[in-house]
């Protein structure tokens, strides 16, 4: 008798659990099929060749281009490089702060662009952030149109630039115009004098950046099987996030 | 009298080495700690370093689960049961790949446990961040409640991205071009190929 009972607990028991896998299963499944019928796409075919063609750029030529870069420059000076460019993008922070009302940051980053220009030596060093604890608050129009109410719209990949959408590549056009680094004829301040020029500079700061952050997208790219959906996830739920604060 | 404390013995036995809801926290905060030890050793190779923290983490995922949930209901009926085999052991693979080229990555950064949540009575999520100088990476854990393991993981969301849903998305994207043999194959990570 107790022999029996223990074959049926034991027998019931190995048949309960393999079918409760397969249950268990079923009621993850709610969680995920949502999300995945909101995907409006209407230029996937163009997105994911631009993916291809991006990833081979930085794979063949940018890439190895920031690392022979990155080995004859020391971490000390790229950082600065960095700081030098990111300071001079005060003029796109601080309009965009201001056109969403945040007046704090946007004297926060006045703040940041005085000290770090001139005790931080034309923004070498970011010594308002460092020292001073005053940090930056990154902003620009794809942001302020967020922040107004515009949602994001379809998802364009650019070239050499990578994931954007609809509302942020419109934003990047117009924040070309403050940027002192992008040559606008007729404007009062321009860090170069031509269309070369700036392009140049503009390369520069793609390369030091590219310095930093190869290693990121490397990963990115072997965690992943295919690549373009991750990116586009990525890429969207960081401007959501940084639209929200 | 005997048979009943028999029955209850057994009953209560497979709860025994199950993890409790208090035990989450702590648990994985001995593990994580664990593991960035392991990290900051320079002698091993990433390699080395991420088969340890493995043996560590293992016990805390459903990996068989995740790889279910990355195919999706409808696909994984439609395999036999030696796909199925194959499938799981090439996502395990790809899973831990994927892991030790997250791992490459570690500069010293500190990971800070922040809470255990309920969100019903066997699910949960475990917040938890990754602080660098400038950045904090956020990174949940979702836990469902097993009746024979206790707590384990099914999801992990970096930066409010799902590993799970990510997946997903991949995987049915390869599969709209592919037979299921092409995709075991293709399932091998870093494939530029893939794109198209």
């Amino acid at each position: 008798m107790k022999f029996f009972l223990s074959i049926l607990v034991f027998v019931s028991v190995i048949f309960a659990a393999s079918n409760v896998q397969d249950d268990i299963a079923d009621s993850f499944d709610s969680e995920y099929t949502q999300e995945v019928k909101q995907d409006f796409d209407p230029l996937s075919g163009y997105n994911n060749f631009m993916t291809n063609v991006n990833d081979k750029f930085y794979t063949h030529i940018l890439f190895p281009v920031a690392k022979g870069y990155k080995k004859i420059v020391p971490k000390g000076a790229r950082t600065s490089v960095s700081n030098f460019f990111h300071n001079l993008f005060f003029p796109v922070r601080f309009v965009n702060n201001l056109l969403q009302l945040k007046f704090k940051n946007s004297f926060e980053e006045l703040e940041r662009f005085v000290i770090n220009s001139t005790v931080g030596v034309a923004g070498l060093f970011d010594v308002a952030g460092s020292k001073m604890k005053i940090y930056p608050h990154n902003e620009d129009l794809g942001q302020t149109l967020g922040f107004y109410g515009l949602g994001g719209g379809f998802h364009i990949v650019l070239p050499i630039l990578g994931p954007s959408n609809l509302r942020d590549t419109v934003g990047l056009v117009g924040d070309w115009y403050l940027d002192p680094k992008i040559y606008v004829e007729d404007r009062g301040y321009n860090l170069t004098d031509n269309d070369t020029e700036s392009f140049g500079v503009s390369s520069f700061n793609v390369i030091n950046r590219a310095s930093f952050d190869y290693k990121k997208y490397e990963a990115i790219k072997k965690g992943n099987v295919v690549l373009y959906p991750v990116l586009k996830d990525l890429y969207e739920k960081h401007r959501d996030k940084l639209i929200k604060e | 009298m005997k048979k009943i404390i028999i029955v209850l013995l057994l009953i209560f036995s497979t709860s025994l080495f199950a993890m409790q809801s208090d035990d989450v926290k702590s648990s994985m905060d001995t593990k994580i700690h664990k593991a960035l030890q392991i990290l900051k050793n320079k002698q091993e190779t990433t390699e080395e370093k991420a088969q340890k923290i493995f043996k560590i983490f293992d016990e805390m995922f459903d990996y068989n689960l995740m790889a279910r949930l990355s195919l999706g209901k409808r696909e994984w009926m439609n395999i036999d049961n030696d796909q199925r085999k194959k499938y799981v052991d090439n996502f395990i693979k790809l899973l831990k790949e994927s892991f030790i080229e997250k791992l490459k990555l570690y500069n010293d950064q500190k990971i800070k446990i922040e809470d255990f949540l309920k969100t019903r009575s066997s699910r949960a999520i475990l917040k938890t961040s990754i602080v660098d100088k400038k950045d904090k990476t956020e990174v949940d854990y979702k836990f469902y409640r097993s009746k024979k393991r206790g707590w384990i993981i099914y999801d992990v969301i970096v930066a409010g991205v799902s590993i799970i849903q990510s997946y997903r998305k991949q995987f049915a994207d390869l599969l709209q071009n592919n037979d299921f043999e092409e995709f075991l194959k293709r399932m091998k990570y870093s494939s530029a190929d893939n794109n198209a």
